[in-house]
């Protein structure tokens, strides 16, 4: 049991401008102005009027609104919650917040649902390198990459700002949080804090044959509290940022709901320590980015129940890593342009508990990418990637090193005034085994292979209407992915003894849509409309003998789709969030008895803005989660709130 | 909101589902077997399927059709007593007790201790008592009239299999949850006194036990599923002190007539071997007694003393669901059936 426990705790931005710049870190946009025509990357993004608008709870609430994505969610405030896109598994996804990779080298996922929301300006989701040229080489070498932009790290011109928001909602949440910052054209100094409670203990209901159970998920109390600090200073063309980030956990771990048994003992404890640095310059020619970032979790299991002769379980883990990189760009003329890039990440492990292994992995990362646009209406990049991982493991068997090319293709041309876009690419990619899956205990295997995944994108984009008051995007996407030797946990003794063993391949073809409409229908009245769907088929194809092939993949929806509409009349707005999710398998074999039920979920918030003339505004929000009190489980028996409410009080200045 | 619920509609569609068997509640059980699929952790899917050996044809979800609920998270063990049937479930910690003819629920015993699961393991019975060995480091004693718990009885670590010999209750201390120090004793509990009266040092992680026509017991170590293989060990239930080991990898262990069925896997060729062990003379006569070629997972034996046939339960991959296939008393394959997830234990209805 402690087995599953512990696995589960696991875990070119071708802007539509009318000229080619090289690619960048994006500034900021917080906008809802069409002056300008949005690019692509903005209309695949969540702006800050997208964010406050769904008021979520952490970033895996944001990204579950980005098309092609499926979020597992183990329910509640800071439960586990990772992404996967396009078929590919959560350790496909790289997390990227202000230009620093987030990760967890001891279960290789990033748990987004300890990632607040509130400091997070805009997110951006991209499977083709859209995001940024100057993310650190290990998020681009990824199957797919999330990145986000907080208030706290970027430079900006309004002198002092603050912001303080206080919530309290359903469970006796309660959460808040303050910044406050300056900038200038010359330096960048903020500070900021923030916490969250909550008793987790939310009403569920579950069927039992005939029986309809309600009762209240137990041990899921959740407590964070993070503060940190960034100063930068900034040059004419180039700028410097250091900062510190510290975060700190406390939660009650409720597991899935047993029939009959409601006991539920865990506890997870976790700090994490961060210092990040970057260098950044911006020329007419050439960027440049030298980063760094240190990081220390520490995690404290416990589970006083377990039933071995210590009378429990408490063990702690401490994950050390460091990871220092540079990027390159040069563009030697207007049509052709290079980027490089080298990145070295350095993990170590270390568990108080004896049998356990202590491993230290050196990854080194190497990019070399070259970008030709022709006729200033097709663009054709290349690029390869090398990866090699030096395993050693202080306390036992080493898994074996690894060194993989992972080459990048990529065309696109841009029709009709830039109106018209359509793009081809190919990326192969792999993930690594986590840690856990090389060394843990006895389920841990060093002779697993890496993951590999082959992505084929056909994507066209059009806009085809873009005036000063109405936009219209439309995008669609048709691929397939091919991903072989899928780690997967699996018994192999008895039901007891489990181990990772690489047992599955996997072909997934989708397509997604996106329709995305701003309409400023008067002076006053602004309304937005996002809608996204996406269609995955990702069936097993490991062994024609196995019943199980052609069997859509476990927990990959085959529809998913996002409705959101906003309305803003002065100081008032609006949104209504839909999201649904088609039913899915809790395994491969889709038989009625796997299941999981669909759902629809609808979240429905309003505010009202208090402005002054100096600078300074209260906004109240209000908001209906689960409107529909919908019972729902992204992850089978992981029950999820139904109705619940969340009210706002932010203060800004500037 | 009607229309945001049409607008989504189309998206709720699934792709066909492969599901294999129509519900039969009948509930005349004769010439049959009740299969014990275990299900898998977190799940909630236990299932009792039922097998008619006169149609061939396969009910699962047996309990949930006349009980009206589930059975819980990872079943155990199933045994018939008297005219009650005990259905072990180890994580929902439940033993479960139908009436076994009407297949009624008698009652739910919930296997708490205050907020501790006790994780019930497997059953035996002796008297008017069953006794159920608990994860916890006890052996629960129930009285089979009142269903009541009546005592515990303190033993080792994670004490898993149970059986009961000539007066005497013979309980596993596996340890399994001390990994990789796990336990390595016998327990002995006299019946009439209900007291822990020796423990014998087997070798690591002590799991099924089996008796002879002559009263001996055989207990397999398990070792540690590493350098530390697995071997047979045979204690003389008179003095119950090991009278002789057998150094084979084995990991099954089942009564057949007057000998045994092992599941070994065989040192020269490495293959999962199904093998014909007598207990008499401590000699493997038949090496390969059933082939096991369409088997993937082997995850028991069975034998039907009444039918004298022979039953093998495969857990394919532990997350597909199985097979149980039937073979004559002299090996030869009859029949397969398709049942639940990870097909433990059978229970025969003459």
């Amino acid at each position: 049991m402690r087995l599953v426990i512990i696995s589960c705790l696991w875990i070119g931005s071708h802007c539509i401008g009318q000229k080619s710049t090289i690619q960048e870190m994006k500034e900021v946009v917080i906008s809802y102005s069409l002056d300008t025509i949005l690019s692509s990357n903005e209309w695949e993004s969540l702006d800050s009027d997208d964010i406050q608008g769904l008021q979520a709870n952490d970033a895996g609430d944001l990204i579950q609104k980005l098309t092609s994505t499926s979020i597992k969610s183990y329910g509640g405030l800071g439960g586990l919650k990772t992404v996967s896109s396009r078929g590919l598994g959560a350790s496909h996804s790289a997390i990227v917040a202000d230009g620093f990779s987030i990760q967890n080298t001891q279960n290789g996922q990033v748990n987004l649902g300890q990632i607040h929301a509130d400091n997070i300006q805009q997110i951006i989701g991209g499977t083709n390198q859209s995001v940024s040229l100057m993310l650190p080489i290990s998020a681009q070498v990824s199957g797919s990459q999330f990145s986000m932009e907080t208030f706290e790290n970027h430079f900006g011109n309004n002198g002092l700002q603050f912001r303080i928001i206080g919530k309290q909602g359903s469970f006796n949440q309660l959460g808040s949080y303050g910044t406050m910052k300056y900038s200038n054209k010359k330096f960048l100094m903020s500070a900021h804090g923030s916490y969250r409670k909550t008793n987790g203990s939310y009403p569920y209901t579950i069927q039992n044959g005939s029986q309809t159970i309600e009762d209240f998920r137990l041990n899921n109390d959740y407590e964070d509290h993070t503060w940190g600090f960034t100063s930068g200073f900034k040059g004419r063309r180039s700028f410097f940022r250091l900062g510190f980030l510290q975060k700190n956990f406390d939660q009650g771990v409720p597991g899935a709901v047993i029939l009959y048994n409601s006991s539920a003992d865990e506890r997870l404890t976790s700090s994490d320590n961060s210092i990040f640095g970057d260098y950044t310059t911006k020329g007419n020619s050439t960027n440049f980015r030298a980063f760094f970032k240190l990081n220390e979790n520490q995690l404290h299991y416990r589970d006083p129940n377990f039933l071995n002769t210590d009378g429990g379980i408490s063990d702690m883990y401490k994950n050390r890593s460091l990871q220092v990189g540079a990027n390159l760009v040069k563009k030697f003329h207007d049509q052709f342009k290079v980027n490089l890039g080298l990145e070295q990440i350095q993990s170590q492990l270390t568990v108080d508990n004896p049998n356990f292994a202590r491993p230290i992995r050196a990854h080194h990362y190497g990019l070399i990418g070259a970008d030709y646009e022709f006729a200033n209406k097709m663009n054709l990049k290349l690029e390869i990637s090398s990866q090699f991982i030096n395993e050693n493991n202080l306390n036992g068997m080493s898994a074996i090193n690894r060194f993989r090319l992972n080459p990048f293709v990529k065309w696109s041309s841009k029709e009709y005034n830039f109106k018209f876009i359509q793009e081809f690419w190919y990326r192969s990619s792999f993930r690594m085994p986590s840690f856990n899956e090389l060394y843990y205990n006895n389920i841990g295997n060093t002779s697993l292979l890496p993951e590999d995944a082959h992505q084929i994108n056909y994507g066209w984009s059009i806009y085809p209407i873009h005036s000063k008051n109405y936009q219209l995007f439309v995008r669609q996407n048709f691929y397939t992915n091919f991903v072989s030797n899928k780690i997967v946990a699996i018994p192999t003794k008895n039901l007891f003894i489990w181990s990772m063993q690489n047992v599955e391949n996997a072909r997934i073809l989708g397509t997604d849509i996106k329709i995305g409409s701003h309409w400023n229908i008067s002076k006053n009245i602004k309304t937005k409309i996002d809608v996204n769907y996406s269609y995955q088929s990702a069936v097993d194809i490991s062994e024609k003998s196995s019943p199980t092939y052609g069997d859509q993949i476990a927990y990959i929806p085959l529809h998913t789709g996002n409705v959101d509409l906003s309305v803003i009349y002065k100081s008032i707005g609006i949104r209504f969030s839909n999201y649904a999710l088609s039913s899915r398998y809790a395994l491969n074999e889709n038989i009625e008895e796997n299941k999981v039920n669909g759902f629809i979920i609808s979240t429905l918030s309003t505010y009202y803005t208090w402005n002054t003339k100096q600078s300074h505004s209260i906004t109240l929000r209000f908001t209906i989660k689960n409107l529909l009190n919908e019972s729902y489980a992204f992850v089978r028996s992981f029950m999820m709130p139904q109705r619940n409410y969340l009210i706002v009080l932010k203060y800004a200045f500037n | 909101m009607r229309l945001i619920k049409g607008l989504f509609f189309f998206l709720l569609l699934c792709s066909c589902d492969k599901n294999t068997d129509p519900a039969n509640t009948n509930n005349e059980v004769k010439n049959g077997a009740l299969v014990l699929c275990e299900g898998l952790f977190q799940h909630n899917n236990t299932q009792l399927s039922y097998i008619n050996f006169e149609n061939h044809e396969v009910e699962n979800g047996f309990f949930l059709n006349r009980v009206g609920r589930q059975l819980g998270d990872t079943g155990n063990d199933i045994k018939r007593y008297g005219d009650k049937i005990y259905i072990v479930i180890n994580v929902s910690s439940t033993i479960e007790i139908l009436d076994a003819k009407s297949f009624e629920s008698l009652k739910q015993i919930s296997m708490m201790d205050g907020s501790t699961a006790k994780q019930p393991r497997n059953i035996d019975f002796y008297e008017n008592h069953a006794f159920i060995s608990c994860f916890d480091g006890y052996v629960d004693v129930i009285d089979t009239s009142s269903l009541e718990l009546t005592q515990r009885i303190q033993v080792g670590a994670n004490p898993d299999q149970i059986m009961v010999i000539d007066q005497k209750l013979y309980v596993s201390n596996s340890g399994g949850l001390n990994y990789p120090q796990m336990d390595s004793t016998v327990s002995i509990i006299d019946l009439n006194s209900l007291n822990e009266i020796k423990k014998i040092d087997v070798g690591l992680n002590p799991g099924p036990i089996c008796a002879d026509d002559v009263g001996n017991a055989f207990v397999i170590s398990r070792g540690n599923y590493g350098n530390i293989p697995s071997k047979l060990i045979k204690i003389d239930t008179d003095i119950d002190e090991i009278s002789e080991e057998f150094n084979f990898s084995i990991s099954g262990i089942e009564k057949f007539g007057n000998k045994f069925l092992i599941n070994f896997v065989n040192s020269g060729s490495g293959n999962n071997m199904i093998a014909l062990f007598n207990p008499l003379n401590g000699v493997i006569e038949d090496n390969s007694f059933i082939s096991a070629d369409q088997i993937e997972t082997l995850y028991g034996i069975q034998y039907n003393e009444i039918s004298d046939k022979l039953y093998l339960m495969d857990a394919m991959n532990y997350t597909n669901t199985g097979y149980v296939f039937e073979y004559d008393a002299m090996g030869n394959f009859l029949n397969s059936y398709h049942v639940g997830l990870n097909p433990s234990k059978i229970l025969f209805f003459e």
